[in-house]
């Protein structure tokens, strides 16, 4: 194809873009096999909805992107990806004994992941198109690094245009020279860096692209690629790069999944399936629970003096009775109804809510019931919920704001304006305490699942199983708790590459842990929570308190009331389980085996055959008013590395959260291996907010592009700041809505 | 084409087995699908009776069988489900009943006109709604203001502008009684939706029978009084 004829292609896509006025943005964005919103291969200047998380997985040739993207602001998207390109090294010199080339050559299929960042500076306005500057795997590896510069505008309602010029492997065809000079060779060394340096240098090529919504199913898409597939399609010909065009079709199938199929650059077929999450949409429009209990509405005391007596005060019997009426009606819901104590016009109640997914709504239903249950002569009413044997705020509400505004309209912020919300005393038992509540033992069998990411030689292993749990609350604050795996099904039994290590294998050696630990004592550990203070919470866990270490963990809490920050302190003594999960704390030698040592023919690792740690964190956290939460850890890692986390979280009121962490310890990068530093991303899906059901439950998610030994801490149960901050001011405020429901 | 959806392949079964198989035990936390609650609209205004959508025939709700009733009731047709559910009042709070069935969907009115809805799912959460005089009249245009839940729980309020139609006399029967109405169609828009709520009002103004919306998910529901 020559390049004269294709640059006046771009010219004419280009002038058609300009000479549009007035065509408002009114399609969807959709998205590239990137992942990333725009055309077919190439980038637009389009962002998706504020807080949309897709998943795409993008295939053509041999060419595989499996890609989660989040629009972290209206303004700011990034994704992080998993790539392979099959028949890697077919056509290489290395051939037929590539397998035991090494390095790069050795890999049929090749896998790398990156991350990408977008930022959109301008709107589409009337006359100016909308612009949007990339980095495209702008850390680590670089394989696929490209930078661009784009602008999209609709000339129609329905059609939109896209031109913008890449750098990188997107200025790989047809380029234009290099405007702000050269690029450098990239070094790699463990990856894992930022490649600044590299940025916007090297040749820069124009591309360009056309998008028709047809309905609000399918769309047409047409585009001029600028990436030349050097590497894949030139020098190792895994596909036959005939053409600069691509062509695509896509279609709508509902709010949650599109599909497209495509025909790339003049000799592959490809497809696409994108998955659409909104964390700010409920399936069928709302959480169902059953209703509430009316308001009672009190009788005037002139028409029924009698119900506003006091007598009531005098019998003896009158807390067991209130207490026991109460937690009838509450049962429904989950809410157990631990304790109350009263004077003539108050009512202090103390409550846990081990299901309804927003505290506001236990708050709310047990308000309802205390209407209905409460003496007339009752005006105020305390709502106290405890976690863990702490109460952890006392919600304080006036009667009569309930009668008055359960049908108002505004009723949820007039009556949050009207509520005091002030953190609960360190201890709080006196009154008439449920008689049942402790000792108290539970259990449940569920379906579990295992995951291990990234394996080099698979991008996913899991299994799936079932895993027993059970808690005996032994007294208020004092649980012992333990969960037993086993593994029915999967490929977990599988032996990835372990790359050499240099630290002690406390994460990396999972594998073992995996496939040596069926079934497994997961968890057995007795845990003392107590409150020391109105805004200090403190806890100490014995025991075995993860699948791969046991010892002791210890914790103090301290959140100021009304402040945005906590701070908290952490230290724990360990040491390394053995992989079989079983009583044992002896690590056997084979657990240390890596490609480098340990298999037949080479030299023994080293393998002591214990491990104790001193480990600990000083903790802070802040959340900002913008839905943002950041937390910083300073502190000794498992390997006893010292160091900090930055993990930064975008989360939404229902209980989604999507976050990045970083941790940098004195651990160099060659030691560290792959990735030179620990980072990921972190996921939190509430079951509510997939099922429509109330549930406390959710499904926490931490994809670490490298899994390794470096910056790795201690994941015990029941850390204090998130088991306790739902109920404080600030979580009950976020979903008070689900008061009145 | 298609390992890294062979491989996803296992990721997805193992994720969704763990969603949709519920856990049992006695703890409460783990009831995530079991018995936690009957989810779907479907399940939740079952127990009465239960009917195919497209059947618009009269229930099998016969004057001799609400003779045995002894709390008055009003009979409530979820329209998109075709369900239909007998409901008696259990609280009154200033003019505005609340009424329920016996499995806890309950609907609230002011003088007949719903106010909000709990067990719905896409419930209403609360209304300013005009009365039947206004509805009467039908003079000129009023706001109403509808109070929903947002899918992060935050309570938002949306106005609309309603114009009512008077669609004359109208004989209708409930449960084998006839009675002589006023047929009256109330149309709001605003937000970008449209709803026509219809009412039937007999002589003393009482709306003897109407179809009111919840909301865009869980739609109309058809409300009659078997109040004698």
């Amino acid at each position: 194809m020559n390049l004269r004829r294709n640059m006046q292609r771009v010219a004419s896509l280009v002038a058609m873009g300009l000479m549009a006025t007035g065509a408002g943005a009114e399609t969807r964005p959709t998205l590239n096999f990137y992942g990333a919103t725009g055309l077919i291969d190439m980038p637009s200047a389009e962002m998706q909805p504020d807080g949309l998380l897709t998943i795409t997985s993008g295939h053509f040739g041999p060419v595989s992107r499996t890609t989660l993207s989040f629009q972290i602001t209206p303004r700011l998207s990034g994704s992080f990806r998993f790539l392979g390109i099959r028949n890697w090294n077919r056509f290489s010199s290395c051939q037929p004994s590539c397998s035991s080339a090494g390095g790069i050559e050795a890999f049929e299929t090749y896998y790398d992941r990156s991350f990408d960042l977008r930022y959109q500076i301008l709107d589409e306005g009337k006359y100016l198109p909308a612009l949007a500057i990339g980095l495209q795997d702008f850390v680590g590896t670089g394989s696929i690094a490209g930078e661009y510069l784009v602008a999209t505008k609709h000339v129609t309602p329905d059609v939109k245009v896209s031109a913008g010029l890449g750098w990188g492997r997107l200025g790989s065809y047809s380029s234009i020279g290099s405007p702000l000079g050269d690029r450098p060779k990239l070094v790699i060394g463990k990856g894992g860096n930022f490649n600044f340096d590299q940025w916007f240098r090297g040749p820069a090529a124009p591309f360009a692209g056309v998008e028709w919504q047809v309905n609000d199913a399918w769309t047409v898409k047409a585009e001029y690629s600028s990436d030349n597939y050097t590497e894949e399609a030139g020098n190792r010909r895994t596909f036959d790069r005939r053409s600069p065009f691509n062509f695509g079709v896509e279609y709508q199938r509902n709010e949650n999944m599109r599909l497209g199929a495509y025909y790339m650059y003049g000799s592959e077929v490809g497809f696409a399936a994108h998955f659409i999450l909104n964390p700010k949409k409920r399936p069928g429009g709302g959480i169902a629970t059953s209703a509430p209990d009316p308001i009672e509405r009190r009788p005037s005391r002139q028409a029924d003096p009698e119900a506003w007596s006091s007598d009531w005060l005098a019998q003896t019997d009158a807390g067991s009775i209130l207490r026991t009426n109460l937690a009838k009606r509450l049962e429904d819901d989950g809410i157990l109804v631990d304790g109350i104590s009263y004077n003539g016009s108050t009512a202090v109640v103390r409550i846990r809510n081990p299901r309804l997914d927003a505290e506001a709504q236990a708050i709310g239903r047990t308000a309802r019931a205390m209407t209905k249950v409460m003496p007339a002569s009752v005006e105020q009413f305390e709502i106290v919920p405890v976690v863990n044997g702490m109460p952890v705020s006392r919600v304080v509400i006036r009667r009569s704001d309930l009668e008055a505004l359960e049908f108002d309209p505004q009723g949820a912020e007039k009556l949050l304006e009207r509520v005091s919300i002030v953190s609960a005393p360190a201890t709080m038992r006196d009154g008439f305490n449920d008689p049942d509540a402790f000792p108290k033992f539970t259990w449940s069998v569920g379906p579990y699942a295992r995951l291990r990411l990234f394996d080099q030689n698979a991008p996913f292993k899991a299994g799936v199983g079932l895993r027993a749990n059970a808690k005996y609350e032994v007294a208020p604050g004092l649980i012992l708790s333990g969960s037993v795996t086993k593994l029915l099904a999967g490929n977990l039994d599988d032996r990835p590459p372990i790359p050499g290590r240099k630290l002690q294998p406390v994460r990396s050696a999972n594998y073992f842990y995996d496939s040596l630990g069926d079934p497994a004592l997961e968890t057995l550990a007795l845990a003392y929570y107590r409150k020391l203070g109105p805004e200090v919470y403190g806890r100490i866990s014995l025991g075995y308190l993860e699948r791969m270490f046991g010892g002791v963990s210890t914790e103090l809490l301290w959140m100021p009331t009304n402040r945005r920050w906590a701070i908290g302190a952490e230290v724990n003594y360990v040491a390394q389980r053995s992989p079989d999960q079983k009583f044992g704390f002896t690590l056997p030698a084979e657990m240390y085996d890596t490609d480098a040592c340990g298999l037949a023919g080479q030299s023994a690792c080293a393998s002591p055959s214990s491990y104790r740690v001193l480990t600990g964190h000083v903790s802070g956290y802040y959340r900002f008013n913008n839905g943002f939460h950041a937390q910083v850890d300073v502190g000794r890692y498992l390997a006893g590395d010292i160091g900090a986390t930055l993990s930064v979280k975008r989360e939404f009121e229902n209980g989604w959260k999507v976050g990045a962490f970083v941790t940098k310890t004195n651990v160099s990068a060659a030691d560290f291996g792959s990735g030179s530093f620990d980072k990921g991303i972190t996921i939190e899906i509430p079951f509510a907010a997939l099922t429509g059901k109330p549930s406390r439950q959710q499904r926490s998610s931490v994809l670490r592009p490298f899994g390794r030994d470096g910056g790795q801490r201690l994941e015990v149960e029941g850390r204090l700041y998130d088991t306790v901050r739902d109920y404080r001011e600030s979580g009950l405020d976020e979903q008070w809505g689900r008061f009145w429901k | 084409m298609g390992t890294v959806l062979e491989m996803m392949r296992p990721l997805a079964l193992a994720f969704a087995a763990t969603l949709t198989v519920a856990a049992c035990g006695n703890d409460p936390e783990s009831f995530v699908g079991a018995r936690v609650l009957q989810s779907s609209l479907a399940e939740q205004t079952k127990g009465l009776t239960k009917r195919k959508a497209a059947a618009p025939a009269p229930v099998q709700v016969t004057r001799a069988a609400l003779a045995t009733v002894e709390t008055p009731v009003i009979l409530m047709t979820v329209e998109s489900r075709g369900q239909h559910a007998l409901i008696a009042e259990v609280a009154d709070n200033l003019g505005v009943q609340t009424w329920s069935t016996v499995d806890d969907v309950t609907v609230s009115m002011k003088n007949g006109v719903v106010v909000a809805t709990r067990g719905f799912g896409a419930d209403l959460m609360a209304a300013s709604v005009p009365n039947p005089a206004v509805l009467q009249s039908a003079a000129k245009s009023y706001g109403r203001i509808h109070t929903y839940l947002d899918g992060t729980d935050r309570a938002v309020q949306m106005n609309f502008t309603c114009n009512v139609t008077n669609l004359g006399a109208q004989a209708i029967e409930v449960v084998e009684i006839v009675y002589q109405t006023r047929h009256v169609s109330e149309t709001c828009t605003g937000n970008g939706i449209e709803f026509t709520n219809e009412y039937w009002l007999d002589g003393s103004a009482h709306i003897r029978k109407s179809r009111q919306l919840v909301s865009q998910d869980a739609g109309y529901l058809v409300i009659e009084d078997l109040r004698r």
